[in-house]
């Protein structure tokens, strides 16, 4: 059986052994939203989700970026992060790439692209738009040699997430 | 006369004999009923030398990979089939008085000492069956996954209720209830054989797949650098076996 994930306008299937989590942080500071009404110049704070897939457990405290689960990684293990940027993002030069990749190959992983060096471990980074939603697709290999036989299971994960259009906050 | 007088008299003994039966029963049902709906603990069946957790009749049955929500809303799953480690699953609510211990040892941090491999998993109903204000009060701080449909998938009788599941094999290895941290190490020391959870003296040392583990990882790293089964490097200086050769 397998379980499937939908929230804040994704959706992803996953295989047996594998898990997730969408997740928005709430405000650093909850005082700007009533700032906001009383002074509209003063700009509201707002955070936007993240989903996370690994096949290790994802515990409830989780840096978007995988801090406090990427540590945990054996060699057979990888962790998938698919984060949203804010809407003043789409259009950048960054974000001009349409669509997540849905096909990554092991070239696509390198040592020097994990967000937070561990020996031996691989990260892939894409920035991309969909949906006229600004994203960045981070996965990182719990091994770097065994890349090549991971990265098939973690294209059937990247083909069974749907994004949507963006949804009210 | 005095016949017909007897006669009623059996017909009355009878009927109070047979009112009073169906009141009994009546009276235990809705006392069943009370214990589901608040929660209460539901006393299972022992085993024979009366210890305090049971190994339910159904120990052997598939797991399932669990899906639902945090209790801000958000959505999550968790995998149980399929992985290296057992998963103990706790099933609390917030109404029952014993999971009120399991509520607040939690909220203090304080999680048990299952052992390295074994991962605790605690559950409640969705908010369609419980009370989310209530068990936002008991289980501040408790990482909860509500989930109704687990509830049903894995047949849960009542609260306070633990189920182990083993990742590897994909089945239950010991359910039963609980009145505190000691019986459910108990349960789990009884599902994994492996009494180190609950003496502390660890059995790693003698346990006899090891050696095949770590062959096994071995031959995984080999593949993995492109090193199969009869690779001439296997063979330095020497031919490698032909295939049905001994």
């Amino acid at each position: 059986m397998t379980a499937t994930l939908h929230g804040f306008g994704i959706s992803a299937t996953l295989p047996r052994g594998f898990e997730g989590r969408i997740s928005r942080l709430k405000p650093v500071d909850p005082l700007s939203a009533a700032a906001h009404l009383h002074a509209p110049a003063v700009g509201t704070e707002t955070t936007q989700p993240f989903l996370h897939i690994a096949n290790v457990p994802l515990p409830a405290q989780r840096d978007t970026f995988g801090g406090g689960v990427v540590e945990m990684l054996k060699p057979e293990h990888v962790f998938i992060a698919l984060i949203e940027y804010g809407p003043e993002c789409v259009g950048t030069n960054l974000f001009q790439e349409h669509g997540l990749p849905r096909s990554l190959s092991a070239h696509s992983f390198s040592r020097r692209r994990l967000q937070r060096i561990v020996p031996g471990q691989s990260g892939s980074q894409s920035f991309f738009t969909d949906h006229s939603r600004a994203f960045c697709l981070y996965i990182v290999a719990g091994s770097h040699g065994r890349v090549g036989s991971m990265v098939h299971q973690v294209n059937r994960i990247l083909r069974s997430i749907s994004i949507d259009a963006r949804v009210p906050t | 006369m005095v016949i017909l007088l007897i006669l009623v008299l059996v017909i009355l003994v009878v009927a109070t004999i047979f009112v009073s039966a169906l009141t009994a029963s009546f009276s235990s049902l809705e006392a069943r009923l009370d214990r589901l709906e608040t929660g209460a603990p539901i006393e299972l069946r022992r085993n024979g030398d009366g210890a305090a957790t049971a190994v339910g009749g159904s120990t052997g049955r598939a797991a399932f990979d669990l899906a639902g929500h945090d209790l801000s809303g958000q959505p999550r799953t968790a995998a149980v089939v399929n992985v290296e480690h057992f998963t103990l699953l706790a099933f609390l609510s917030s109404g029952c008085s014993t999971c009120g211990r399991f509520w607040s040892q939690l909220s203090r941090g304080e999680e048990p000492d299952l052992g390295l491999d074994t991962r605790l998993l605690v559950l409640a109903k969705g908010e369609d069956a419980e009370s989310m204000t209530a068990l936002r009060e008991v289980a501040t701080g408790v990482d909860v996954l509500l989930s109704t449909e687990a509830w049903r998938h894995y047949e849960v009788p009542g609260t306070p209720f633990f189920i182990l599941v083993d990742g590897r094999s994909g089945t239950v290895r010991g359910e039963g209830t609980a009145m505190g941290w000691d019986e459910v190490r108990n349960l789990v020391a009884l599902g994994r054989g492996d009494a180190s959870i609950v003496t502390g003296v660890s059995t790693a040392a003698m346990k006899p797949t090891s050696d095949a583990e770590r062959e096994a990882i071995i031959d995984q790293i080999l593949m993995d650098a492109g090193v199969f089964p009869g690779d001439a490097s296997l063979y330095p200086g020497t031919t490698p076996p032909q295939e049905g050769t001994p």
